[in-house]
């Protein structure tokens, strides 16, 4: 009666921050729920769909909430900040990473889209896996806004703040990016025009 | 671009007016157009079915770590952290004055010893003076009718006369010159003789007795 239980599902991303700023473990619960499948995703396709990599900033990043949770600003959107610390996450391993390695790890995920590509099926199944074959040959500035647009649909504002750089270069990016896409799922498109 | 991005998000070539698509195949071709709004379309659905989860265990780690962090952060800093009002401090302070004073006034004050000073007086034996003076009595003046004769008495009868002469002092007079008088001057020495004597109610009486 005295101890009405909060219904965090109905906060904002926001409020729960607060919550989790006051050390409110359920607010951390329902933020996880909300937030793990879009960045293990965002990590999988912007580390070279390594798994494992994924799992581990996924994790990294969480800490940092719980570790530091007082530097989020509640002025800004809670999206825009924790995906800015993904993106710089991202940023940082790419750095780490030598070249050589990096253009070994290009043309493996080259081969598997073209070996993809020689048992077309026209089904949702295989033109899903091909869509993410094709965005990995995709430059990581621009599979970063396709990724952001359209699988978390974040506004193109938003993402010009995550990814520093003006809405314009944004809309570009998003404009290159899918002329590449509809040029390596040329195959998929005919049928699914028709 | 700007144009075609947002077209491309939400119109299909069929649903662009005649200004929309003449601005649209000033870029690109209607193929084109349409093969990149498919790519779209089918990018957004393909992203809703992907279940893409991370480890079950990352989660049944951040739980344990956001317990351990929030519990030793209550014990330590938080107690520490937590801001006070000023009110509050001063009301406390207040509180705690007005108990201080009422337990202190409760106790028993030591009651300070007091030294009576003894006064060393010095006490005539005799605290009447009897000074003997003699003061001159006036004179008394008899009137006479006539000269007095030189009368032999006559041995056979001696007989009584009446009085010839009256004093012309009134006695009553005389009894008042018979009063107790005060010397001042022998009332200050004896004063001063006292040495710091308190000032007595007991004046030293001076009788002065006429002889």
């Amino acid at each position: 009666m005295f101890f009405k239980k909060k219904k965090y599902n109905t906060y904002s991303d926001e409020d729960l921050m607060k919550s989790i700023q006051r050390g409110k473990s359920p607010a951390f619960d329902e933020l996880y729920h909300r937030y793990s499948s879009k960045l293990y995703f965002f990590f999988y396709k912007m580390l070279w769909q390594n798994e494992a990599k994924a799992n581990d900033f996924t994790q990294e990043l969480f800490l940092k909430i719980i570790e530091n949770p007082k530097s989020f600003d509640a002025r800004q959107r809670f999206s825009t900040w924790i995906y800015t610390i993904a993106n710089n996450l991202c940023k940082n391993e790419y750095r780490k990473k030598n070249n050589q390695q990096k253009a070994y790890d290009q043309h493996q995920l080259l081969q598997t889209a073209t070996t993809t590509y020689t048992e077309i099926d026209f089904d949702k199944i295989v033109f899903e896996t091909d869509l993410m074959a094709a965005l990995m040959q995709l430059p990581e500035t621009h599979r970063a806004c396709f990724i952001l647009r359209y699988k978390d649909e974040l506004a193109v504002k938003e993402i010009s703040k995550i990814l520093n750089c003006p809405e314009g270069t944004v809309k570009s990016r998003l404009f290159s990016a899918t002329q590449k896409l509809r040029k390596n799922l040329k195959k998929h498109q005919e049928s699914y025009i028709d | 671009m700007k144009n075609i991005q947002e077209l491309l998000e939400n119109k299909s070539f069929e649903a662009l007016t005649e200004q929309e698509r003449n601005s649209v195949l000033s870029v690109v071709s209607m193929s084109e157009y349409k093969e990149m709004y498919a790519v779209l379309q089918q990018s957004k659905t393909a992203f809703n079915q992907v279940n893409a989860r991370p480890n079950p265990l990352i989660k049944q780690n951040l739980n344990n770590q956001f317990r351990e962090k929030n519990r030793s952060g209550i014990s330590l800093l938080s107690w520490l952290m937590i801001p006070i009002p000023l009110w509050m401090i001063l009301l406390s302070l207040g509180i705690l004055g007005s108990l201080f004073y009422y337990f202190n006034a409760n106790q028993k004050t030591p009651v300070p010893i007091i030294q009576k000073e003894i006064e060393q007086v010095f006490v005539y034996k005799t605290d009447t003076i009897y000074l003997e003076k003699i003061i001159p009595t006036p004179k008394i003046k008899k009137k006479t009718r006539s000269e007095t004769k030189k009368v032999l008495p006559k041995k056979e009868t001696l007989r009584t006369n009446p009085p010839i002469a009256e004093s012309s002092i009134d006695p009553s007079f005389l009894m008042e010159q018979a009063l107790t008088y005060y010397d001042s001057s022998a009332i200050q020495r004896a004063q001063e003789q006292s040495l710091g004597q308190k000032a007595r109610t007991d004046i030293p009486k001076i009788e002065v007795t006429v002889r």
